[in-house]
């Protein structure tokens, strides 16, 4: 990762992109100590209060506060900890499920059947569609949006991961541990894991981007997170209603969704021109 | 060509024998499908009535088989909310949906084609890294907060066109919403288009066309343009499916009449015949775009063999 944005010195760009990272990382890390509100804290008597430098507005909410007077910055702080773990442990799980069955799927052609007919059908869903379809049976929250996203995930993993494995396993190291014995569970986690690493993390990195999204239009539609707890989709949806008197309310989350998004989809550029060996020679 | 096709219909077939499979047992994870479908409170007797209407009190196995069978005979099953066939409901919606969502395609490539041409054609220039700005802001965009922001600057504050709803169906009522959801397709396929011309440009037909003196237009119009146009064919059809699934969100945003908005109402309502008809029907039309795609593929790339 660090050669990777070292040959990148020059592209402003990419540490632009680490840079929002950074700080989004240590606001949702820190939102106790830069913000004195609490993200639920209501205060009737003073709701919808635009941003400071509007007319109206006041340096005790510098962005606002919204339908119920909850400090606007407070809940986009505390709200970015839903969006980025949502994102990390949805990458985690589609990862660690798509990682393991594009193993098995090119290792074992017999797996391999059944794996990918799987993945047929499941790529017949519209990725969203299947998530809408688990959310209603199994209803909102946070660790089933997770699953849910991270079952609708795997499938963009597994099938890198295959055609890596499916190159890799008729390499003459492959064929020289197989014929000097070496267990077939070895050869997969020690000698073809280790080779398949690069590919898995720069799609994670575009599996975290796409959680992102999915988690915020999720609840946007009132079917993710709870609304009690602050997300940014959450207060997109609630924004909603006041597009017209209250246009902070609709517009600062939606900033927050784009910029973390956008730095991640550059920074999986940067490793995937990286990671590949035929863009790392020129 | 004619087995090739056959082969693809098959196909699509038992995607969507899986399809349905997977919603049926999708909507039986639950274990009690009926605490979920009624209020809370409700009466033994009711529960008993609705068992037994929607044949759960019969073992799953024979649940499946009569599900696959009423599906053969295009019955989907009864909306628990509007207590009418749901194939009819979602009929009643469909062309809005798709209306909307070859809208979006539309403006999508319109703009997309363009754009990704002059992008690889002017490689490095203020006018590349400009598109390609507006394009990775674009993908990062989710589509629903486009929406909200169209409709807060174009609706609400200028008033030029209305904020939401099919209206009389004329085209003011579209423009919205179609760019929305055509927005990230948009950006895909001009990033895509723009790498796929600079590979294809750099190719020793296209050296041997300059050499011979054809006009740059030309080249780029005859010869690079239908090679580098493979990809973006492939990933159109495998964004149809993104695109109805975008148009769920986007109908909700914008009190849109399609398929995309009766689904999140029925989840809304617990409304679980219609849920499971508008996934299953959604999909099938997913599937159907892809198997046209692979078809449209056969006349694009005379090169593939379809034996």
């Amino acid at each position: 990762m660090r050669k990777a944005i070292k040959r990148h010195m020059g592209s402003a760009v990419a540490w632009g992109a680490l840079g929002i990272l950074v700080v989004f990382a240590v606001c949702s890390l820190l939102a106790p100590v830069l913000t004195p509100y609490e993200a639920n804290a209501q205060d009737i008597m003073n709701r919808l209060v635009p941003p400071a430098w509007c007319a109206g507005g006041s340096l005790e909410h510098l962005l606002g506060t919204d339908e119920l007077g909850r400090d606007m910055l407070a809940r986009l702080l505390y709200g970015s900890r839903s969006s980025i773990l949502v994102g990390v442990l949805t990458a985690m799980l589609s990862g660690g499920l798509g990682v393991t069955l594009g193993l098995l799927s090119g290792y074992f052609p017999k797996a391999d059947a059944v794996i990918m007919r799987i993945a047929d059908i499941q790529l017949a869903f519209p990725s969203m569609l299947l998530a809408l379809a688990i959310v209603a049976v199994l209803g909102g929250g946070f660790f089933k949006l997770v699953m849910v996203l991270g079952i609708t995930g795997w499938v963009s993993f597994s099938r890198v991961i295959r055609s890596e494995v499916l190159s890799i396993r008729t390499s003459d190291y492959i064929l020289a541990a197989q014929t000097v014995g070496v267990g077939q569970a070895r050869i997969l986690f020690r000698h073809i894991l280790p080779n398949i690493i690069a590919p898995a993390v720069t799609i994670s990195t575009f599996q975290i981007a796409t959680a992102i999204i999915s988690e915020s239009s999720l609840s946007f539609l009132g079917l993710g997170i709870p609304p009690t707890t602050p997300t940014w989709g959450n207060m997109l949806h609630a924004g909603q209603l006041y597009m017209d008197s209250a246009w902070w309310i609709s517009l600062f989350p939606g900033i927050c969704i784009m910029l973390i998004v956008l730095s991640i989809n550059l920074l999986g550029d940067v490793l995937r021109d990286y990671m590949d060996p035929k863009t790392r020679q020129n | 060509m004619a087995k090739y096709i056959i082969k693809r219909l098959f196909y699509a077939v038992f995607v969507l024998f899986g399809v349905a499979t997977i919603v049926f047992f999708l909507t039986r994870l639950t274990g009690d499908p009926i605490a979920i479908m009624l209020p809370d409170g409700a009466t033994d007797e009711q529960v008993a009535e609705l068992t037994a209407a929607l044949g759960l009190d019969k073992p799953l196995l024979e649940q499946y088989f009569i599900y696959l069978s009423d599906l053969l005979r295009l019955n989907f099953g009864e909306s628990l909310r509007y207590r009418s066939p749901t194939l009819g409901l979602i009929l009643e919606r469909l062309p809005a949906t798709l209306r909307l969502a070859g809208t979006a395609m539309l403006f999508a490539l319109l703009l997309a084609v363009p754009c990704g041409i002059l992008a690889a054609l002017k490689r490095g220039t203020a006018a590349d890294q400009g598109i390609m700005a507006l394009v990775m802001a674009g993908q990062a965009m989710p589509v629903f907060w486009a929406g909200i922001l169209m409709i807060m600057l174009f609706a609400v504050q200028m008033k030029w066109l209305p904020t939401g709803g099919y209206g009389d169906g004329g085209l003011r009522y579209i423009i919205l919403p179609a760019i929305a959801l055509g927005l990230h397709l948009m950006a895909l396929v001009t990033r895509l288009l723009r790498s796929s011309l600079i590979e294809v440009m750099g190719a020793d037909y296209i050296r041997t066309a300059k050499a011979k003196g054809l006009r740059a237009k030309l080249v780029v119009a005859k010869h690079a343009l239908r090679n580098s146009m493979l990809p973006v064919v492939t990933v159109v059809g495998l964004q149809m499916g993104a695109l109805l699934g975008g148009s769920v969100v986007t109908e909700t945003v914008f009190a849109w009449p399609g398929v995309g908005q009766l689904l999140v109402q029925a989840i809304t309502y617990r409304d679980f015949p219609l849920v499971q008809a508008c996934i299953t029907m959604l999909a099938a039309v997913f599937v159907f775009v892809n198997l046209a795609v692979d078809i449209i593929y056969v006349f694009v790339d005379p090169r593939i063999s379809y034996s």
